[in-house]
């Protein structure tokens, strides 16, 4: 290379320095969202000629040291979810972030009329991750997010940490934008998402809803998560409390930390499908009242497991009774079985009256591996 | 080499291209498509076998005459411009989207290009070295691919094997043979090597290295995202990446696109041999000229980052493109060989 | 002295033959025999050294019958003066008055009185104005007398040395303590007791028309690959230049790409070191007048491999040695990393380190690009002014300048603390490297690198390292590539490019460094 054509190009690097910096973004100028919450417009309003659809709330973290408040919370309405952006620019003179949104919540009609809208909306964008967490809120989910957590920094950090993390202490699915996006496209698949709800100045989470692709069918709560979890073979590690009764009395009550296992096997007979759904718990005892020596009474252990097992399956079998009779989607997540082995036949029906046809058993298998300090 | 040239970006379209027709068999209808750019490379080395201590430009010149020989390179090496081009575009394209949206596309080319000049005017040795070095560095971040199926994968979703009919993976093999393609810069390039008996073994076992990764890119992205899903991402490997965070990379996607923006390897390789052909075509001395040769050359493929106005025809142009690589990656040796058994007699090997 | 023209620049003369190189010639001294008369001889040289104080001319009458007039010259300083009375002016002005010396002819004089009477090692006779001439400069005794063509030029140097100790640039746990100094004899007598081989070759040649400085060049013969040989000999032969004070001199004289930011020579100050260089089949460059050697062709990797590395654990060297690359890439790219991260890519950082660091870059009023290069080119300062002092006063201003300009500026907004870790950070890795050249390399490919990531985020990083890469790639030291055996991959070289494998392992030279005899030990 001569010395020329390397000055030459050394020149024209130079000249594109000088021009550059198109996308240089000082992260301080920034408003970096972490939780944004969408519902439906209720107040009616025009944008650009066109009647408003929805309303965005979005809360980001106060990066001005000055400043008294911790968190920014700003509320916008517009005919699409992107196009509400269009109202901050006459509220916030910062550049606004979403590729760091860590929540995305939803509110409970615009779940109820089909969130695939707006998803789109957060997939568009490349550089917003498919690993955040999504959840539902009871009522209007604009109001939800303006709770300040007591002893929290921000309510983003403690709705992701809860979100994210659920499963390490109760059966509950956690639910990203990737796991929601894939369930309510993909052909069988149906997803749920967390329900939160404002109470008393706190947030909690309140049960689950039940889509059918993506929108919201119906509700349930606490109680029934934990069967659905299980059934849908969301991996978690959960506290299984235990009472053990004889002749109408309680002798004793325990509780077992146990993670749990999924697996699902489908025949077929002609037309009648039969799923066998087998949940295997695995864990440690971690309290028991009673004085009993486990050491000494070997037989104490397997009937504190069949006592589990069958409370779980009695549970199992309500939820799958309700879900057949009255939610009549496939919110267990087991209709890909029967695709794998037979997805030409199945294509068309699958996603209307498959579910409520088949026969679904369930089987609990419940296993304590250690007992702890005490014997 | 050969796998630099062919590990563009394409690959990151390749499942979704694979399973439009062939849904959950879309990792087979990849293994089956690799067996063009086999059969290509067999050619040219039947070929190359046939002039021994010829290159390029002479053979063709041997077996068609003076004109029409050149001719015929001159349109292979207006091809392998051609593209390079589609090649920057495509990477503009992921850098814009992912990393800088706000550079002017035409910039962001500039700066590929130039790139890939330095890198070409070092000469086809280094371009050689450079690969190779690319090749061991970029190994790990390959493997990224593999991260998200630690927590992700969903097995029923390949389920069941075969089950989308023969046709569908027909069809599919052949979307995925023409993004294996760029093998007719081998055409040029074999006759530069010197240990020719190497060539094959190298070619096979890169073209099986290729094979082998698109298949397993397939398979993750497949299980990840799921047939359905895969049409509804213009890139689905990314998507595959950004299904989950991890402790210490949180933005495995990102991480990926910033590594891979630079690995524009079939950019400077097909400029660099462009570069050779056209020093040769034109008998200027190498040593001087084959940068100015590059310069042109290079603005020429700059010129042609031009043409597609938005992201969608840069898809449409460079997919319409590639329907170009069988025909000439398996019309040129073929052409030749057909001349080659006309003449045969006529022309004594040199 | 006179003025001496200046050989007209041209184009570059034909290698010439090793044994005589062409450019001792270059001083315009007229090249005409010496006449027999002192008194002609003096008059012919007076000219050339009659404006050189130091030189003595010591005229005195040689013990014969009778006496011949004679004349030692020399310079002050440079010449023993104890062998001087001892050895010469005694025998010749005492001890000749035996057997009739006065009888023979003057030009056998000569070589009789230097065969019977003068006990020095070495001498040699010069019959030519423009070699007496030289002679005198490069230290030499010259003996002149009446009546002989001929000069007894004696060599009888003494200098005054400089003791041998340890390299401070140099310095390892284990292994030699011994340094170079800055003659050039008593180097190659320490490589020589290193290497006893009779192969070892030892070559001299003289480079610079006015300074003369003597460069010894060094190999084994059957290892050294001699188109490398020759290839150096060529380049230092090729040499143009009127003064050559120090091997770095040489070193840019002969290098392959004077652009480059690398070094493409190891340098060395310690004997062990070099003598393991020559065993790889490199040729050893020793410049008299410095202690800093050189040995070519080098690589990439040398640079990141220190002599010690070969006398500790394998498992410990190879863990320092994946930390000194570790340090490079780090020294080149972490500023401009956090450059890119912060101004483009903020959504590659941590969400729950992003909050704390937008905040402190809150309260700073400059771009972050340009408070880390101010950042950047305070550190360097600071370094530079460090090296600049002596010793204590040196690392005194490090604290100040570090530590406590470090703090200033983030209290005072300038920075902000992120930054300051950062900048300081590749700082510190600089100084892990082992050689002062790769070091001063990643100090200065820094700033490009953070100019690029400001203008085009990740992207432009990633580029600006694809370049770095190919640069390297393209780099050639003597016609080695540079960073074999990275690229072009040669495995049998890994063992002792990126980890050290153990001593036993390694049964053959490395492939990377042309060489003859491929074996270095059995198995």
């Amino acid at each position: 290379m001569s010395k020329k054509t390397s000055l030459v190009l050394m020149t024209l690097l130079f000249m594109l320095f000088a021009a550059g910096c198109w996308d240089a973004r000082d992260i301080s100028k920034g408003s970096v969202v972490f939780v944004a919450a969408i519902d439906l417009n209720q107040e009616g309003g025009i944008q650009f000629g066109e009647p408003v659809k929805y309303d965005a709330t979005i809360l980001m973290p106060n990066l001005y040291p000055e400043s008294a408040n911790k968190v920014r919370i700003e509320k916008v309405s517009g005919t699409s979810l992107s196009g509400s952006r269009d109202q901050r620019a006459y509220i916030n003179p910062d550049i606004i972030l979403v590729r760091m949104m860590r929540v995305f919540l939803v509110g409970e009609s615009l779940a109820a009329s089909g969130i695939a809208p707006v998803i789109d909306s957060l997939c568009r964008n490349p550089l917003i991750d498919n690993s955040l967490n999504m959840a539902m809120t009871t009522g209007r989910s604009g109001e939800l997010i303006t709770v300040q957590p007591q002893d929290f920094p921000e309510l983003g950090l403690y709705l992701k940490v809860m979100l994210n993390t659920i499963n390490e202490k109760s059966f509950f699915p956690v639910v990203t934008l990737h796991v929601f996006r894939t369930q309510s496209t993909t052909m069988g698949r149906n997803p749920v998402l967390p329900i939160l709800k404002a109470d008393n100045g706190e947030v909690r989470i309140s049960g689950l809803g039940i889509f059918k692709k993506d929108q919201l069918i119906n509700r349930i709560g606490l109680d029934e998560s934990r069967p659905l979890a299980l059934l849908r073979g969301c991996k978690g590690r959960a506290y299984i409390p235990y009472v053990i009764t004889r002749e109408g009395e309680s002798v004793d009550r325990g509780t077992v930390f146990a993670s749990n296992e999924r697996k699902v096997k489908v025949e077929r007979q002609g037309d009648q499908y039969t799923f066998t759904i087998t949940i295997t718990l695995k864990g440690d005892l971690i309290e028991h009242e009673n004085r009993v020596q486990l050491l000494q009474e070997s037989d104490y252990l397997p009937m504190v497991e069949e006592q589990i097992a069958s409370k779980i399956e009695d549970e199992c079998q309500a939820f799958i009774e309700r879900m057949q009779g009255e939610f009549k989607v496939d919110c267990i997540d087991i209709n890909k079985y029967a695709l794998a082995k037979w997805r030409n036949e199945l294509k068309d029906s699958i996603d209307g009256g498959f579910i409520e046809k088949v026969k679904i058993n369930v089987d609990v298998k419940v296993n304590i591996r250690n007992t702890g300090d005490l014997t | 080499m050969i796998i630099g040239t062919m590990l563009g970006v394409n690959f990151l379209a390749l499942p979704r291209i694979a399973s439009a027709s062939s849904q959950q068999d879309a990792w087979i209808a990849v293994i089956t498509g690799s067996f063009l750019p086999l059969l290509v490379l067999l050619l040219i080395e039947r070929l190359g076998r046939r002039f021994p201590g010829q290159d390029f430009i002479e053979m063709s010149q041997a077996l068609f005459g003076k004109v029409m020989g050149s001719l015929l390179a001159a349109i292979l090496g207006i091809h392998m411009l051609c593209v390079a081009a589609t090649v920057i575009i495509r990477f503009a394209y992921l850098d814009t989207v992912y990393l800088l949206p706000e550079t002017p596309r035409s910039v962001i080319c500039l700066l590929i290009l130039l790139g890939a000049l330095y890198v070409a005017g070092k000469g086809a040795r280094v371009v050689a070295r450079v690969n190779e070095l690319m090749f061991y560095l970029y190994l790990p971040v390959l493997l990224l691919f593999a991260l998200p199926l630690l927590k992700a994968a969903e097995y029923t979703y390949l389920m069941p094997v075969g089950g989308s009919g023969l046709g569908n993976i027909a069809r599919s093999s052949w979307d995925a043979c023409l993004y294996f393609g760029r093998m007719e810069f081998l055409m040029v390039a074999y006759f530069m090597v010197i240990r020719k008996d190497e060539v094959v073994k190298a070619g096979v076992s890169a073209v099986t290295f290729v094979a082998l990764l698109y298949m397993m890119l397939t398979i993750a992205c497949l299980l990840v995202v799921g047939p359905e899903n895969l049409q509804n991402q213009v890139l689905p490997l990314i998507g595959e990446l950004k299904a989950n965070g991890f402790q210490f990379v949180d933005r495995t996607d990102l991480l990926f696109v910033a590594v891979w923006s630079v690995a524009f390897r079939p950019v400077f390789n097909m400029l660099c041999m462009c570069g050779f052909s056209f020093t040769r075509l034109l008998n200027l001395p190498e040593k001087r000229h084959y940068f100015l040769v590059l310069f042109i050359i290079g603005t020429a493929a700059y010129l042609l980052t031009f043409v597609p106005r938005s992201a969608v025809e840069i898809v449409i142009y460079t997919d319409w493109y590639g329907y170009t690589y069988p025909v000439m990656g398996l019309g040129y040796p073929l052409l030749y060989h057909l001349a080659a058994a006309v003449r045969g007699r006529k022309v004594p090997n040199v | 002295m006179r003025k001496i023209p200046r050989q007209p620049a041209g184009p570059p003369p034909a290698p010439a033959p090793a044994e005589k190189p062409k450019n001792l010639q270059n001083i315009s001294i007229p090249d005409i025999l010496l006449p027999e008369s002192l008194a002609g001889k003096q008059s012919l040289l007076k000219p050339h050294i009659e404006n050189s104080h130091d030189i003595i001319n010591r005229p005195f009458f040689l013990g014969v019958r009778p006496p011949v007039e004679a004349a030692a010259i020399y310079i002050n300083g440079v010449i023993d003066i104890d062998t001087f009375n001892d050895s010469i002016l005694r025998p010749l002005m005492v001890y000749a008055e035996d057997d009739g010396s006065g009888d023979r002819p003057g030009q056998e004089l000569a070589e009789y009185l230097a065969r019977t009477l003068l006990t020095v090692a070495q001498f040699r006779k010069i019959d030519r104005l423009a070699d007496l001439v030289r002679d005198i400069y490069d230290g030499m005794l010259m003996i002149m007398l009446e009546g002989s063509a001929e000069v007894l030029s004696i060599d009888i140097h003494k200098t005054l040395l400089r003791a041998i100790e340890e390299p401070a640039a140099e310095r390892g746990l284990r292994g030699s303590r011994e340094g170079f100094i800055e003659n050039l004899d008593v180097n190659i007598s320490m490589v020589r007791r290193r290497l006893r081989d009779p192969k070892l070759v030892v070559r001299k040649m003289v480079v610079g028309q006015r300074t003369r400085t003597q460069v010894g060049i060094l190999y084994v013969e059957d290892i050294a690959d001699p188109n490398i040989v020759k290839d150096i000999e060529t380049r230092i032969n090729t040499i143009q230049t009127d003064g050559v004070v120090a091997s770095g001199i040489i070193e840019q004289f002969i290098q392959d790409r004077p652009w480059s930011v690398f070094y493409q020579y190891r340098v060395t100050e310690k004997p062990d070191k070099a003598v393991m260089q020559i065993l790889e089949g490199r040729v050893l460059i020793i410049v008299d007048g410095t202690p800093t050697t050189f040995s070519a062709p080098s690589l990439f990797v040398e640079f990141f491999q220190s002599p010690g590395d070969y006398y500790e654990r394998t498992p410990i060297t190879s863990f320092v040695r994946i930390l000194r690359y570790l340090a490079f890439i780090l020294a080149v790219s972490i500023s401009a990393l956090y450059v890119a991260l912060i101004n483009f890519q903020p959504e590659l950082i941590p969400p729950d380190l992003l909050v704390p660091i937008a905040r402190f870059r809150n309260q700073v009023p400059f771009p972050v690009a340009v408070e880390v290069l101010l950042l950047e080119i305070m550190m360097q300062l600071v370094i530079e002014a460090g090296f600049q002092l002596p010793g204590n006063v040196g690392q005194t201003v490090g604290v100040v300048g570090g530590i406590i300009m470090g703090q200033a500026a983030i209290t005072a907004r300038f920075a902000s603390p992120a930054a300051v870790i950062v900048v300081a950070f590749s700082a510190m890795c600089t100084f892990v490297l082992p050689s002062p050249g790769m070091a001063l390399a990643s100090r200065l490919l820094r700033l490009p690198m953070i100019l690029v990531s400001a203008t085009f985020g990740i992207f432009g990083f990633f580029l600006m390292w694809l370049l770095m890469l190919t640069h390297l790639t393209s780099l050639t030291s003597i016609g080695v590539p540079y960073l074999s055996p990275l690229a072009p991959t040669r495995y049998s070289d890994l063992k002792d490019g990126i980890i050290r494998s153990f001593l036993t392992a390694m049964n053959k030279r490395p492939v990377s460094i042309p060489s003859q005899d491929k074996v270095r030990q059995a198995n």
